[in-house]
């Protein structure tokens, strides 16, 4: 999949970022969609969701707005709920912009009023020959079902991007985390093309569910990837088997960004909002 | 050989053992004092001449006396002797001092008051620290910490360095990944709180078929029916029963929806204290290690001690000024003067107080309140009195010596003297503020140790006791330079040993011994039967100048009598010619 990515067409390929939460974007996610852009030189679309349901629910004269504080309530209406919606919109539109505008990578803003698994999957579909999608808003524990419904649902994507609520987007090597030695020389490749933007390394961490596992891993990794000026094989972890300790160990590295499989050792199966809490840096989910 | 004969010109005069003599006849001739014989004059007065206790003799040798000058003034050891008590004077002691107010008198008292001034124990610097508000509320002013001088520069710097360091290691402090992450988790974990009440509400109310929808401003609850929004011709459908069924739901839900949210109050409560904390935390460590040094250099100063630990707590409280200053400078670090002009920093500036030397004599520019107490100047606008715009003035510059003011001078400018009496009745000096109403500074003192002297006639003490009776009791007079000295052995030598000093001083013509003897007599009065000789030189001089071009206008080699007394009669005729002008 990534190799789709580092080898299609660039100019052909976007990165959607997914706005329309009323939650701050993360900055890190935000600079991680730029930079993913400007590596694969293509551009970046702003895809604000408006909630439909919101819309419906306008249309029941006993529907109230309650407000944050739950002092006020009032009448929802749907003059009141568009102008707010598109005033989210510009904002939202606007931030991501800025950054786009700064690195020199062309953006497109876009609205739309879907599910967000269908305005996804829509979007991925109209492109291609590649999209990622990055969540602009962190992703947390409570409202994680868009991000799991995204990566079963939206099979246009070539990848995903997303962090917890802590992540820090800050100078530092690109680390991809190996569990799959197939996908190794394509993970590497996009991870180099990455890391060239900014000219620093690339880190490649074998991760597995044993010692024997990560022995094979480790030396298929030595093996197919002669280390290089830019290029770093880091020894396996010491403690295979506990993901908070394996994340520890890729923390302790101060990526700038990870690369991972969904559902793999790093990630874990149904524990995403937890590993990209504990990761605290923007991870690249690939399926 | 001079130094010494000017010494001993004045020995004697105070021992008591000489006696008054009859004033000397001019015509009988006197002592040998033209420039000719001036040797063994001198000679002869070194001979019979030792330094006696009331000279002070030991301190000679740290401050030149007036005699060493060679200008020396009669009556100086007179003036020494009475002048004793300064020597020994207790900080803010007053004292009026009765001198004619020539040039040499005045000069010879500034000689001897900083001789006494030697005597006075050295004092710690003056230092104004900070005080700062509870809780890092800001600046309340500042207060004065006494230390040794050289210790006083050295916390200055040390403090200015720590504040330096800290403007570079607290923002590094709180950009490091770890704070990072532990602010984010802070934050998430209210969040979190709050999301799950959030969460656990929505799960409830899917259960009854009952939406929970985030709005842009708020939230909203509407029916639900396989997971999305029932349309509103749909709900209509429906029968009146269930449609009132349904809104009652709906209510129920909202008012539990109102609560949720209201509780986020109390947690965010709860969440700022524990940030409030970790930022304490964080910024402790930064704090503690930059004034570890200062703590352990200053451990024996319990003040300074006392000082450090309010500047740590403040600056822990106010971490973020610094965070703020580090954003605005784009990350940078600030350079020095950048941080030295940084009002919001000034607080933590150090000010040791100018003073002119450990025993100081000191004659104020003027005697307005800055002049005296000082002046606190360029106060920001909500920052308050800092260390730095505390300008000293001469009470505090004296240190542990002594303000000299003239006494026309205090009369001139009689406002003066409540300020003074003030300062030396409480021992703390209030600057001026030319922005206060009532033009002092407010919650600003200086320390006062300095003693008061006032140089003037006796008429001006009587005047000053006149205007306000405190002077009396206050005020110690001390007589010093008489106008008129009995006329002993020793004096009148002393005046010939002057009088030779002045001829080859002002290279005028050496003196005839009828013409010092006219001279000596013109300066004598006898009052109740004693002979007293003036002690005013200035009328010598000019009259030894005019003596001098009489005896040049009539091509002598030397000043007779005749040269003397023709230039007396000049003098009296130039006075009656300017009173009758005057009339």
């Amino acid at each position: 999949m990534i190799a789709h990515v580092a080898q299609a067409g660039e100019n052909r390929g976007r990165v959607v970022v997914r706005l329309g939460e009323p939650a701050r974007s993360s900055s890190a996610v935000l600079s991680a969609a730029v930079h993913l852009a400007r590596a694969f030189q293509a551009e970046i679309e702003g895809l604000f969701i408006e909630d439909p349901d919101v819309v419906n629910a306008c249309a029941h004269p006993f529907c109230h707005d309650i407000s944050l504080t739950g002092e006020r309530k009032g009448r929802l209406s749907t003059t009141a709920v568009g102008r707010d919606t598109a005033l989210l919109s510009i904002a939202m539109q606007r931030e991501l912009a800025d950054r786009a505008t700064a690195s020199g990578v062309p953006f497109e803003a876009r609205a739309v009023r879907d599910t967000v698994v269908s305005a996804l999957q829509t979007a991925c579909s109209q492109r291609g020959p590649w999209n990622i999608v990055a969540f602009a808003e962190p992703i947390r524990a409570a409202r994680s079902d868009i991000l799991d419904d995204a990566l079963s649902a939206v099979w246009g994507a070539t990848g995903f991007l997303a962090a917890g609520p802590g992540a820090i987007w800050r100078r530092g090597p690109v680390l991809v985390a190996v569990d799959d030695v197939d996908r190794l020389p394509g993970m590497v490749r996009a991870a180099e093309r990455i890391a060239a933007v900014d000219g620093v390394d690339v880190f490649v961490m074998p991760v597995g569910p044993d010692d024997i596992a990560l022995d094979w891993l480790e030396g298929e990794i030595r093996l197919t990837l002669p280390e290089t000026a830019n290029l770093r094989c880091l020894p396996r972890s010491q403690h295979p088997g506990s993901p908070s300790v394996l994340r520890a160990e890729v923390c302790a590295h101060e990526p700038s960004l990870i690369i991972a499989r969904n559902g793999g050792q790093l990630l874990g199966l149904g524990h995403l909002p937890r590993a990209l809490a504990d990761l605290a840096r923007p991870v690249f989910i690939v399926h | 050989m001079f130094k010494f004969l000017q010494r001993a010109a004045f020995v004697g005069q105070t021992d008591g053992t000489e006696q008054p003599v009859a004033p000397h006849d001019p015509v009988a001739g006197g002592p040998v004092a033209s420039v000719h014989d001036l040797a063994e004059a001198r000679a002869a007065l070194s001979a019979q001449s030792e330094p006696s206790a009331a000279t002070g003799a030991g301190s000679n040798d740290t401050v030149p006396s007036a005699a060493e000058t060679g200008h020396a003034v009669l009556g100086l050891d007179v003036a020494r002797a009475a002048l004793k008590p300064l020597s020994s004077a207790r900080p803010r002691s007053a004292f009026f001092i009765v001198s004619p107010g020539s040039a040499d008198h005045d000069a010879a008292l500034d000689t001897l008051i900083r001789e006494a001034s030697v005597a006075l124990p050295v004092t710690d610097a003056v230092v104004l620290v900070g005080t700062f508000g509870p809780g890092g509320s800001g600046s309340a002013g500042v207060r004065d910490v006494r230390l040794p001088r050289d210790q006083a520069e050295r916390l200055s710097r040390a403090v200015s360095d720590a504040i330096e360091m800290l403007s570079a290691t607290l923002p590094a402090a709180f950009a490091s990944d770890s704070v990072q992450v532990a602010m984010l988790a802070l934050d998430e974990e209210l969040r979190s709180s709050h999301d799950q009440a959030l969460d656990a509400l929505k799960r409830k109310a899917n259960a009854q078929n009952i939406g929970l929808l985030r709005t842009p401003q708020g939230y909203a609850v509407a029916p639900l029916h396989d997971g999305r929004i029932v349309a509103s011709d749909v709900f209509k459908a429906l029968p009146d029963s269930l449609k009132a069924e349904v809104e009652n739901k709906l209510q129920t839900f909202e008012t539990e929806l109102g609560a949720v949210l209201a509780n986020r109050a109390v947690l965010q409560q709860d969440h700022s204290a524990r940030r409030r904390d970790l930022t304490a935390e964080i910024a402790g460590l930064a704090v503690r290690a930059a004034l570890k040094t200062l703590f352990e250099t200053f451990k024996s100063y319990p003040a300074v001690r006392a000082y450090l630990d309010e500047l740590s707590a403040d600056l822990i409280a106010n971490a973020a000024l610094f965070l703020a200053a580090a954003r605005a400078a784009g990350g940078q670090p600030r350079a020095p003067a950048d941080l030295g002009r940084d009002p919001r920093l000034a607080r933590y500036g150090v000010a040791v107080l100018p003073c002119a030397g450990p025993q100081s004599v000191v004659r104020p520019d003027g005697l307005e309140r800055a002049d005296v107490c000082g002046e606190v100047r360029n106060v920001t606008d909500g920052v308050g009195v800092v260390p730095s715009a505390v300008r000293a003035g001469a009470l505090t510059t004296a240190g542990r010596g002594f303000l000299v003011i003239e006494a026309r001078d205090l009369l001139a400018q009689y406002s003066a003297w409540p300020i003074l009496k003030q300062a030396l009745k409480t021992g703390v000096a209030i600057p001026a503020d030319r922005t206060s109403a009532t033009g002092r500074a407010h919650g600003v003192t200086v320390p006062v140790e300095a003693s008061l002297v006032v140089v003037g006639e006796q008429d001006d003490y009587r005047t000053l006791c006149h205007m306000d009776r405190d002077v009396a009791r206050l005020v110690r007079l001390i007589p010093a330079f008489e106008a008129m000295l009995p006329l002993t052995p020793a004096l009148e030598r002393a005046f010939h040993a002057r009088v030779a000093t002045l001829i080859q001083d002002d290279a005028l013509l050496p003196l005839d011994p009828t013409a010092l003897t006219a001279l000596r007599h013109e300066r004598t009065q006898t009052v109740s039967g004693v002979a007293r000789l003036a002690t005013d030189m200035d009328a010598v001089r000019e009259c030894l100048q005019a003596a001098t071009h009489n005896a040049r206008a009539h091509g002598r080699a030397s000043v007779v009598a005749t040269d003397i007394l023709a230039a007396l009669k000049q003098r009296d005729d130039r006075a009656s010619g300017s009173e009758r002008g005057a009339r």
